[in-house]
């Protein structure tokens, strides 16, 4: 057999499937609706890219070619005209793709067990840094266009990445799985916090966007570091949420941004609502599995994480604010967003049983 | 407590282990011998060699990505840290087979060809 001989059978696993879908709907939702002065030309273009790089990314059998994808995507980004340097823009995805490797090379190597906490630090390293969150946060410019920014590393390839990693934690690093698992929730807890805070504190509304995108996945990091099944039931609800509605508001917001257009009628604090994880929205959902799981593994990571939700009110606000008046094709947009997110919300068993879990 | 007395007083930026500081050289030689311990451990065993020059040249690599402002040395350390990444596959207990090599050639071979334009546009 030709796979054979390749090595390489591909395969989607669920969870990544179930992202991809979403990642589908999420780039459908805004080329049919597109942003103010966005040409449909270039969104169909660089979110079907988007999509076949996560499809690469999470299909491929072994870390080893999901790291080369992610090395190749970093550099095909990077090299796409925009308004940060080359070296700036592929500074921080070389740095995912060299602590992955890093930690794939560790966990091979048989040695002390130290090695093995060596190749989960470096793993959780690489994660945080392909995503960009904090201490790897990527190098933002407000007013760079979305698809050469640190956005689709959030959005899009960091979901794919860390599923292929999560998934394969057990198999690279056994002696080392609590560790793995510990650093996954501590670096979460700290973006939480950071990202939060950020959110709220940082006086440009794209970077608090930004911010907000980090403070999510904050959250999904916990989830997948509880390695207990609402854990990650609870991950990749989060990643459902930040690519079915924290991307399309954020692109939807831009055009008010730049206008400084901010309100604060009902629609505007209804999407506050959805990005604060309030009820009946999808974020409440995971949140609840998020404290759930919490509890199961440790009662006082549930307090911890709880304190770290209350934050989410104030940037939340802002941020629904900075949708300005949505009007047309923007507000259906924003309607139909806020509808799938409730209805996620209300019954996620679907989408749950759809990413396996 | 270091890092809000580091934010109240003294010069802008960081600055946190200037060169020459002895904090600096302390790092120094703790890396150093770090990196001797972590070099032994992996010559020892079976395919030693392999897994040597892995662990040099991504970090290595990884260095010079982090540093250089240059694409073409960019470029030229993407395309080291690909190899060197498909010669990591090879460290698995079950041959990876031609995928990883072949992937990793493909971006060896691409970013040779790929320009890169560094005019900034804004959109």
């Amino acid at each position: 057999m030709l796979s054979d001989l390749v090595g390489f059978a591909q395969s989607l696993p669920p969870a990544a499937r179930a992202l991809v879908i979403a990642a589908v709907v999420a780039v459908a939702l805004v080329v049919v609706l597109p942003p103010a002065n966005t040409r449909r030309a270039a969104l169909v273009t660089w979110g079907a890219v988007a999509i076949v790089a996560m499809i690469a990314i999470a299909s491929v059998p072994a870390i080893d070619l999901a790291i080369l994808v992610v090395l190749a995507v970093a550099v095909l980004q990077a090299a796409a005209a925009g308004r940060r340097s080359f070296a700036a823009r592929l500074r921080a995805p070389a740095l995912a793709v060299g602590l992955l490797a890093l930690g794939v090379v560790f966990a091979r190597i048989q040695g002390p067990p130290i090695l093995a906490r060596f190749a989960a630090v470096a793993l959780v390293a690489g994660i945080g840094a392909a995503v960009g969150t904090l201490p790897f946060i990527h190098e933002f410019d407000p007013d760079e266009r979305t698809a050469t920014s640190p956005i689709p590393w959030l959005a899009f390839l960091g979901p794919a990445l860390v599923i292929a990693v999560v998934s394969r934690a057990d198999e690279l690093v056994p002696s080392a799985g609590a560790a793995f698992g510990a650093m996954l929730i501590g670096l979460g807890l700290l973006n939480v916090a950071w990202g939060s805070v950020g959110s709220w504190g940082t006086e440009n509304g794209t970077a608090a966007w930004h911010y907000s995108f980090i403070a999510d996945w904050g959250l999904a990091l916990c989830g997948f570091g509880l390695a207990v099944a609402d854990g990650q039931r609870a991950a990749v609800l989060i990643l459902f949420g930040i690519l079915l509605n924290r991307l399309p508001l954020y692109l939807w917001s831009r055009q008010a941004l730049r206008e400084k257009l901010l309100n604060d009628r009902p629609f505007n604090l209804l999407a506050a609502a959805m990005l604060a994880g309030a009820a009946p929205f999808a974020g409440f959902a995971a949140r609840v599995l998020l404290l759930r799981g919490a509890t199961e593994v440790y009662w006082p990571l549930a307090l911890v994480i709880g304190l770290g939700l209350l934050l989410w009110l104030p940037p939340s606000l802002r941020l629904g604010r900075s949708l300005g008046l949505p009007r047309g094709r923007q507000a259906l947009g924003v309607g139909i967003a806020l509808a799938l997110n409730v209805a996620i919300g209300v019954y996620p068993q679907p989408l749950l049983a759809l990413a396996g879990l | 407590m270091a890092a809000v007395q580091r934010l109240r007083s003294g010069t802008d930026g960081w600055g946190l282990m200037p060169a020459g500081s002895t904090s600096r050289l302390i790092l120094v030689i703790a890396a150093g011998v770090l990196a001797l311990w972590i070099s032994v451990s992996v010559t020892s065993g079976p395919a030693a060699s392999i897994r040597f020059a892995a662990l040099v040249v991504i970090g290595l690599m990884g260095a010079r990505m982090l540093a250089a402002r240059d694409p073409a040395a960019l470029m030229t350390a993407v395309a080291a840290m690909a190899l060197a990444i498909a010669t990591a596959a090879g460290l698995t207990a079950t041959a990876p087979g031609l995928a990883p090599y072949m992937v990793a050639a493909l971006i060896a071979a691409g970013v040779s060809a790929l320009r890169v334009s560094e005019k900034t546009h804004v959109v």
